[in-house]
């Protein structure tokens, strides 16, 4: 395979990325799927309307290590801007492989809050570590064949060229954020990462570890900027373990720039009574697919799932969500709102799972789509896999453009048909918006939309 | 002589159904006529053409606001004229804010350049906020949505206050209304009256016109104008109903 040919899909590289013996060996495994691993195809019900055909592993080298600094004043001019309107109690920043800056005030380290990046952690804290990674998200692709009755047929086995990605993340990740919260412990101001990019031609392979422990609450925010680049891959992987009775709210903003590819696979696991809320948004990169998956494991869990997303241009926004249902009482609600414009290409397969015993399910999925353009186009597959007889779930997608009545009555009044059009669109992106409770970050996504908004 | 709203000959239609028939109406400014007719003949229609609603084609005649003929203009255009149109239903628009939406509407009147100042703003909104009776917190929500029926018809006095119009057309501002909520209604629409402003007054009741004194009454019928005349017109229709109208109609 000419892939392995490229040294940095090698296992020396994974040897120099060093660590543990466990973890090399884990590495090595996953390399080595990876190697084994076909692109997904559009034979491959999940990748039907993406096309990676043309992504080529033989070219791509990884991110050059950066110094790192000791003062907020040496990075990044993108990040210092946005530090400077966060209201993140503690961060991390990652610009190339390693983490260069990081802040956690003593009171968090006082209250047991272990957060950092992955490799530090996997210093100080090995056995935490070790015990959650690659728990949720896998080299492999974790089976979601639905818990049938006898004699029925459960769904299908995901296709093992799936892992594709996630197996190369599991290999060869870098920039980890690991985040643990202990027992009872509640973080009140959110935690976050900033993660930059400025090489064309380079691959970095993301990773988020959190673990909100019992009856724990925190929040974490991880943002992901660029500026426009020619050929540019991000592999990204984000593990959410919500254990019982805790809160974690997270959010995801991906706002690479152009000539950037973003494969991004998140996945929550949900014990029993605790509760996810997910916002995940996609501004940037040409080419983007974040799967976003909440395995409701415990009796009452719940997670509530909102995406925004705004593709113009030639941009390919996919987003692949799943809501599986693995006990009673357990309740999802899943609203994404995506605008396109010009030729932009959008996709959105949403999926409910519920399998044989999860009775009282409530599982909700709404997306809908703003067109604004003839020429941009959008295809919404929602499914269903109910395996349980006692639930409620209801799906359903809607694409048009601008209301004409919405329309009319802001021209009635005056306003021009290009300052309408943003004042719509800004409006129906805005509806997800107002039920996240983060100010800071509302803002700073506001003025991402505002930006997008403008340039249409 | 040119200054004043002209809908001369005016024929529209949806698609291939002819709805307004030839309608003449003249409102100099200073005037406020009240329009009535039967449901279904075509008052709605007549306003929502005046201000361009693309779901209506004119098929012949003109419209004239100050001497400017409009029908070739685009609807944000003649609402910058000066043409407001108070909405027999207004449309809900979560995610835009009352205040976003009027500082913008308010900029929109702005020449190039020129920004509407938070005083000129925010003093203009105290005194229409105090006409309507209404307290400041309503700006923060969201255009029209989850509004009571009388909410969103005050919701349009608030909008027509803001933005200085210089012809009103209001669509059954008093339907869904209470007495108390018509009188504020009313109010507003007073506050606004003097030798500038003209406009038509769409209404089924002689209730509204009560509060709103017109200077003329007309009848619209089956898409035109059936009859014209003073106040007492309106105290015939509210006596003894749109029978004899329909009438002159048939004639
Ligand atoms: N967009 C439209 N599509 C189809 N028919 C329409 C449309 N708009 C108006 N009409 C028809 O045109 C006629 C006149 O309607 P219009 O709303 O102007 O009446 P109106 O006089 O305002 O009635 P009301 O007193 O009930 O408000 C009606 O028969 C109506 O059904
Ligand atoms: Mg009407």
């Amino acid at each position: 395979m000419t892939q392995t040919l490229n040294q940095a899909f090698s296992a020396e590289a994974v040897t120099a990325l060093g660590g543990p013996e466990w973890l090399t060996e884990r590495r090595r495994a996953a390399l080595e799927l990876f190697g084994a691993l076909p692109l997904p195809t559009e034979a491959v019900e999940a990748w039907k309307y993406t096309d990676v055909s043309g992504i080529d592993f033989t070219a791509m080298k990884p991110t050059r290590v950066k110094p790192a600094v000791t003062d907020e004043a040496a990075l990044p001019e993108s990040v210092r801007a946005r530090l400077a309107s966060t209201d993140v109690a503690a961060y991390l920043v990652f610009d190339g492989p390693d983490v260069v800056y990081a802040s956690l005030p003593e009171a968090l380290r006082e209250q047991g809050v272990v957060f950092t990046d992955l490799r530090s952690a996997l210093a100080s804290h090995e056995a935490l570590v070790r015990e959650y990674l690659y728990s949720v998200v896998p080299a492999e692709v974790p089976d979601d064949t639905t818990v049938a009755a006898p004699g029925t047929t459960p769904s299908k086995s995901p296709d093992p060229s799936e892992g594709k990605f996630s197996a190369l993340n599991a290999a060869l990740w870098t920039n980890g954020a690991f985040v643990y919260v202990p027992r009872n412990v509640e973080v009140e101001l959110p935690l976050g990462a900033f993660r930059v990019l400025d090489e064309s031609g380079a691959f970095t392979a993301t990773r988020t570890l959190v673990v909100a422990d019992v009856n724990s609450k925190v929040t974490f925010i991880d943002e992901q900027d660029s500026p426009d680049l020619e050929g540019a891959f991000a592999f990204g992987a984000v593990e959410l373990i919500v254990k019982d009775g805790a809160q974690l709210r997270y959010v995801s903003v991906q706002n690479w720039g152009r000539g950037v590819t973003h494969i991004q696979r998140q996945r929550g696991d949900v014990a029993r009574d605790a509760t996810l809320n997910s916002l995940v948004v996609t501004m940037g990169g040409t080419l983007s697919r974040t799967e976003m998956q909440s395995y409701l494991r415990g009796q009452g869990s719940s997670s509530e799932m909102l995406g925004l997303n705004f593709a113009s241009e030639d941009q390919h926004f996919d987003h692949y969500t799943l809501q599986h249902h693995a006990a009673p009482h357990a309740h999802s609600d899943l609203l994404y709102k995506s605008v396109l414009a010009d030729t932009a290409r959008g996709v959105f397969s949403g999926m409910i799972k519920v399998d044989l015993g999860a009775q009282k399910t409530d599982a909700y999925q709404k997306h809908r789509t703003l067109l604004l353009s003839s020429e941009a186009r959008n295809d919404s597959i929602p499914q269903l896999e109910i395996n349980a007889n006692d639930v409620r779930c209801s799906h359903g997608s809607t694409t048009g453009p601008v209301d004409p009545e919405q329309m009319f009555y802001l021209l009635a009044r005056g306003v021009p048909r290009s300052l309408a059009e943003k004042m719509l669109v800004t409006a129906f992106l805005e509806d997800v918006l107002s039920r996240v409770p983060l100010a800071s970050v509302v803002k700073y996504i506001e003025a991402v939309i505002a930006e997008k908004v403008g340039a249409v | 002589m040119t200054n004043q709203l002209e809908i001369r000959n005016l024929h529209a239609s949806v698609g291939d159904l002819p709805i307004l028939r030839g309608v003449n109406i003249t409102v100099p400014r200073g005037e406020l006529h009240a329009v009535m007719g039967p449901n279904g003949n075509g008052k709605s229609t007549l306003a929502k053409v005046i201000v361009g609603d693309p779901e209506y084609t004119v098929t012949e005649g003109e419209i004239l606001v100050d001497g400017h003929n409009v029908l070739e203009m685009e609807p944000d255009e003649r609402a910058r004229l000066g043409l407001f149109l108070a909405f027999q239903y207004p449309v809900e628009i979560p995610g835009v804010t009352i205040a976003n939406f009027l500082r913008l509407a308010m900029q929109a009147r702005k020449p190039e350049g020129e920004e509407v100042s938070f005083m000129e703003f925010y003093g203009k909104l105290q005194e229409a906020l105090k006409v309507l009776e209404w307290d400041e917190s309503i700006v923060e929500r969201y255009l029209n949505a989850g509004f009571s029926g009388g909410e969103k018809k005050r919701n349009e006095i608030l909008q027509m206050l803001m933005l200085d119009p210089t012809y009103i057309i209001m669509d059954e501002t008093d339907s869904g209304l209470d007495v108390d909520a018509l009188k504020i209604v009313s109010k507003g629409v007073n506050s606004l009256r003097g030798p500038n402003l003209g406009g038509l007054v769409i209404t089924h009741y002689q209730r509204l016109l009560n509060y709103i004194v017109p200077d003329k009454v007309h009848i619209i019928v089956e898409g035109r104008v059936v009859q014209t005349g003073g106040p007492e017109l309106a105290q015939r229709l509210d006596a003894e109903g749109y029978d004899w109208v329909k009438e002159l109609a048939r004639a």
